[in-house]
C-alpha cells in the first residue's frame, strides 16, 4: 500500500518543473534557489493534507511555490521592485542547461518585472488560462488581461533592446 | 515578436535539466523536515527549561520565605509573567510556523497584512514595553531579597537597593523602548511592503 509520503513524492517528481520555473524567475543566486527549493518542497508537504481537489494540483503547486518565494524574498530583505539585475544570468545556475540565448534574455527580462507581474507572466507563459491565473493570484480576470498585455509589451521591448545590445 | 514566440522561448528555458529523481527529492524533503524538527526541539527545549528553572527557583525561594507576603507576591507575579510570556511566545512561534501558503497570492498577502496590522496596533504592544523593566525589577528583587537574608520591605527601604532599583529602571526602560521601537519599525516596513504588493495585485493602474 502506498503511503502519503510516496504519493506526495510521486506528485512532486511529476510537477517539479513548476518549482524550478518559479525559482528561476524569483531568485538569481544558486544558493538562494537551493534554499528556496527546499522551502517550497517543505511547504508543499505541510499543505499536502489540505489538498482536496486532486485535479487542480498544478494550480495548488503554483500557489504554494509563489507564496513561499515571495515570503522568502521578504525574509531576506531583498524585496526590491524593478531592481536592476545584470544582463546575464548566473553561470553556475546555468550548468547543465542548454538554454538558448533568447531564452536567457527572456528570463532576464522577466526577472526585471515587479513581483506580481513575474507571477502573472510565469503563469501566462506556462499556458495557464486567464481564469486559472486569476484563481492562483487572486486578481480579477480583466485585471489579469491588462497586466499580461502590459508585461508582454515590456518584455518585448526589453528583448528587442537586449538583443540589439548583444 | 509574436505572443507565441514568447511562449516558445519560455518553453526552452531548460528546467528539464534541473529535474531531480524521486530519491533526490525524498532526501531534500527528509533533510528539511529534520532541520525544522531540530529547530522546533531546540527552541521549545530552551524556552521550557529556562522557564522551568525560573519557576523552580521562584517556588523554592517563595516557600522558604512564605512569612514575607511581599516576597511571595513578587515571586507569584514573576511566575505568572514567566508562564504567560512562555505560552504567548510558543503560540506565536507555532502560528508563524503553521503559515498556510495554499491560498491565492492576494489572499495570502491580505492575511499577512491584516496579521501584522493587528500586531502593530494592538494595545498589548504598549504593555510589553512596561513588562520588560518590570520583569527585570522583580527578578532582581527575587534574587537580592533571598540572598541578603533581609525581608522584602527591609531591602526595599535600604538606600543601596533603592539606588539599584532606580538604576535598573532608568537603564531597563530606555533599552526596552529602543528594542520595541526597532521591532515596530521593522514590522511597519514589512506592512508597507505588503500593502504595496497588494496594491500591485489589485490595481490595474500600476505597472
Amino acid at each position: 500500500m502506498r503511503t502519503g509520503k510516496e504519493e506526495f513524492l510521486d506528485m512532486l517528481e511529476k510537477y517539479q518543473g513548476i518549482l524550478h520555473k518559479v525559482n528561476m524567475v524569483y531568485f538569481r543566486n544558486p544558493s538562494d534557489r537551493e534554499e528556496n527549493f527546499q522551502e517550497m518542497v517543505y511547504q508543499l508537504w505541510n499543505s499536502f493534507p489540505s489538498l482536496k481537489n486532486k485535479e487542480s494540483i498544478g494550480s495548488w503547486i503554483y500557489k504554494v511555490a509563489i507564496n513561499t518565494s515571495i515570503t522568502k524574498l521578504k525574509k531576506d530583505s531583498r524585496f526590491v521592485y524593478n531592481e536592476n539585475v545584470p544582463d546575464t544570468v548566473d553561470e553556475d545556475a546555468e550548468t547543465g542547461m542548454e538554454r538558448s540565448e533568447k531564452s536567457k534574455l527572456l528570463l532576464n527580462a522577466i526577472s526585471e518585472l515587479n513581483e506580481t507581474d513575474k507571477a502573472v507572466m510565469l503563469l501566462y507563459l506556462d499556458g495557464k488560462s486567464y481564469e486559472e491565473i486569476s484563481e492562483i493570484t487572486g486578481i480579477s480576470k480583466s485585471n489579469v488581461g491588462v497586466k499580461i498585455n502590459r508585461a508582454k509589451k515590456t518584455l518585448k521591448e526589453k528583448l528587442k533592446f537586449l538583443s540589439n545590445g548583444k | 515578436m509574436e505572443n507565441d514566440e514568447l511562449k516558445q522561448l519560455w518553453s526552452g528555458a531548460g528546467v528539464e535539466a534541473l529535474s531531480m529523481t524521486k530519491d533526490e527529492l525524498k532526501s531534500i524533503l527528509g533533510a528539511k523536515i529534520q532541520k525544522s524538527m531540530n529547530r522546533f526541539i531546540l527552541i521549545t527545549s530552551v524556552a521550557a527549561l529556562t522557564s522551568a528553572g525560573v519557576l523552580v527557583f521562584l517556588l523554592i525561594t517563595g516557600m522558604e520565605r512564605k512569612s514575607d507576603p511581599l516576597y511571595v507576591i513578587n515571586n507569584l507575579t514573576l511566575g505568572i509573567l514567566t508562564i504567560t510570556s512562555l505560552i504567548l511566545s510558543l503560540v506565536s512561534w507555532y502560528r508563524l510556523g503553521k503559515a498556510d501558503y495554499s491560498f491565492s497570492m492576494s489572499e495570502m498577502i491580505r492575511r499577512k497584512r491584516d496579521m501584522i496590522s493587528r500586531s502593530l496596533y494592538s494595545p498589548y504592544r504598549k504593555v510589553k514595553v512596561l513588562v520588560i523593566p518590570l520583569l527585570f525589577v522583580l527578578t532582581v528583587m527575587a534574587i537580592n531579597v533571598f540572598y541578603s537574608g533581609k525581608t522584602y520591605a527591609e531591602v526595599l527601604n535600604s538606600e543601596e537597593s533603592l539606588a539599584a532599583l532606580i538604576a535598573g529602571v532608568v537603564v531597563g526602560l530606555p533599552v526596552s523602548f529602543y528594542v520595541e521601537r526597532k521591532l515596530y519599525k521593522q514590522q511597519l516596513s514589512y506592512l508597507n511592503e505588503l500593502k504595496d504588493l497588494y496594491r500591485q495585485l489589485v490595481s490595474v493602474d500600476e505597472g
